[in-house]
């Protein structure tokens, strides 16, 4: 796993230390506290965060479900070129999501409350093969 | 909220799939998604035992899974074929000599025999010499045009009996639209055959025809294929990419929907080439370079002669799509998957 968050601007969201990977100890079920987190991108969504795979960030407590993060991932995270993550408050048709390796459409989608440690990938296919 | 899979009831669902709306764990998913190919492959008579099959290379995600999806069937069912990858090189600086770069891992990867083929080579232009010479607006036909007929010649040079390409259900769907919404009827009437030219010298097949974009991403996700992502330079191709944004809202809500055009279009019903009424063309060859057309001279070769004599913006701004006096779009052949 590349990570390149250090290139980023510096966001107190992001993780301070770096590479960060998550563990069982670190899984909180507090859901009133903020947990950090793994995104991946692929399918030319990298190109959104400099080129970033992947990310460990901390988003603030009252940031808990999929739909959420989403909305905050594009606030934070993204500087450019919204339009191919999200379109409005929704993510973009087309950009597929996995947490842990398991399809979002079998998680309840934008209602998944995400825990400490999950690995959350956004894939595009919007790009031509 | 876990799920177990629909197929073997013990693993984790890991996929909803598309088509169905089953829950599917990672293996029984690889197993279904490559027998639904392997399906599509016998039931549409795709090869003959023995036939040497150029795979159109880009190095994105269509292809890479096909060059290895192809390679698993031709073993796992012996099949008997001789894969080959063939790439086309546009000379579009930063966008595919990255992207060559991954077909070169697929050869090692896949361990198959690997030949790239050139604008400049075949035509005296690159893309970016192009594109100096006529901008950035509409050099997608430029680029289309040259990109259908390289694979054509690169396959006659692998001395290949079909070139196998990696469209998928999705730019299958979206094709039938944008060829519906052009009143492009003789490419409509074919879009969506999984081989066209039948009886040619050079047969295309498409065995990702039924397989959904979506599914082709989370096996490449899965296994670990690495394929090249992003969007060509030169490319918004704006026409081509609402069908595209149109089509995956549609599919948001009601997933069968890519499916459920390529139907439709199967279902259509043409009048034969040549008929009275209507402008279905008849098939001849180039006078000068022998390729397919129903002009005298074909597409690659006109915008070849337009470019070498300073008139290209002209026949750029003439061979707009859509216009149904303009026989010459017809000529061309199938719909030129857009690199987008």
């Amino acid at each position: 796993m590349t990570l390149a968050a250090s290139r980023l601007p510096s966001h107190p969201a992001l993780s301070p230390r770096l590479p960060h990977l998550p563990n069982l100890a670190q899984r909180q079920t507090n859901m009133t506290s903020s947990k950090t987190i793994v995104l991946e991108f692929g399918g030319g969504l990298e190109a959104l965060f400099s080129d970033a795979k992947s990310l460990s960030v901390t988003p603030p407590a009252d940031i808990q479900s999929l739909g959420k993060l989403i909305t905050w991932v594009r606030d934070h995270l993204i500087t450019a070129r919204h339009d191919m993550f999200v379109s409005g408050d929704a993510l973009r048709p087309g950009v597929l999501v996995l947490v842990n390796d398991v399809d979002w459409e079998l998680e309840d989608t934008v209602n998944y409350r995400f825990a400490g440690g999950d690995r959350i990938a956004f894939i595009s296919t919007l790009h031509g093969g | 909220m876990v799920r177990n899979c629909s197929a073997c009831g013990t693993q984790r669902a890991s996929v909803k799939r598309p088509k169905t709306g089953a829950a599917v764990c990672k293996e029984c998913f690889y197993q279904q998604f490559e027998t639904e190919i392997h399906d599509t492959i016998t039931s549409h008579s795709l090869f003959n035992r023995g036939d040497r099959v150029a795979i159109g290379a880009s190095g994105g995600k269509d292809s890479t899974v096909l060059a290895y999806v192809l390679s698993l069937l031709n073993k796992r069912h012996d099949y008997g074929l001789d894969l080959f990858l063939l790439s086309v090189d546009e000379g579009i600086t930063g966008y595919r000599d990255d992207s060559l770069e991954a077909v070169h891992k697929n050869k090692v990867e896949y361990d198959l025999p690997l030949l790239v083929v050139d604008y400049r080579t075949l035509y005296g232009w690159t893309m970016d010499e192009i594109v100096s010479v006529i901008g950035k607006k509409s050099n997608c036909t430029f680029c289309g045009v040259f990109r259908r007929q390289a694979l054509d010649r690169g396959a006659v040079q692998l001395k290949a009996d079909k070139v196998a390409t990696g469209h998928n259900a999705d730019d299958m769907a979206e094709t039938v639209l944008l060829n519906f919404l052009r009143g492009d009827f003789p490419r409509l009437s074919r879009c969506v055959d999984a081989v066209t030219g039948r009886d040619s010298a050079l047969p295309r097949v498409k065995p990702f025809k039924y397989t959904y974009e979506k599914e082709i991403v989370m096996y490449a996700y899965f296994k670990k294929l690495h394929y090249f992502a992003t969007e060509c330079i030169y490319s918004p191709n704006a026409y081509r990419g609402y069908a595209r944004q149109f089509l995956k809202d549609l599919e948001a809500v009601r997933p069968s929907a890519i499916l459920d055009v390529i139907r439709s279009a199967e279902q259509l019903t043409f009048p034969p080439p040549g008929s009275k009424d209507t402008a279905m063309p008849v098939q001849k060859t180039c006078e000068r370079c022998g390729y397919i057309t129903s002009q005298r001279l074909c597409k690659a070769c006109v915008l070849t002669d337009s470019l070498n004599n300073g008139t290209a913006a002209d026949v750029n701004r003439k061979s707009r799509p859509g216009r149904v006096k303009n026989q010459s779009e017809a000529q061309v052949g199938h719909a030129v998957k857009a690199k987008e």
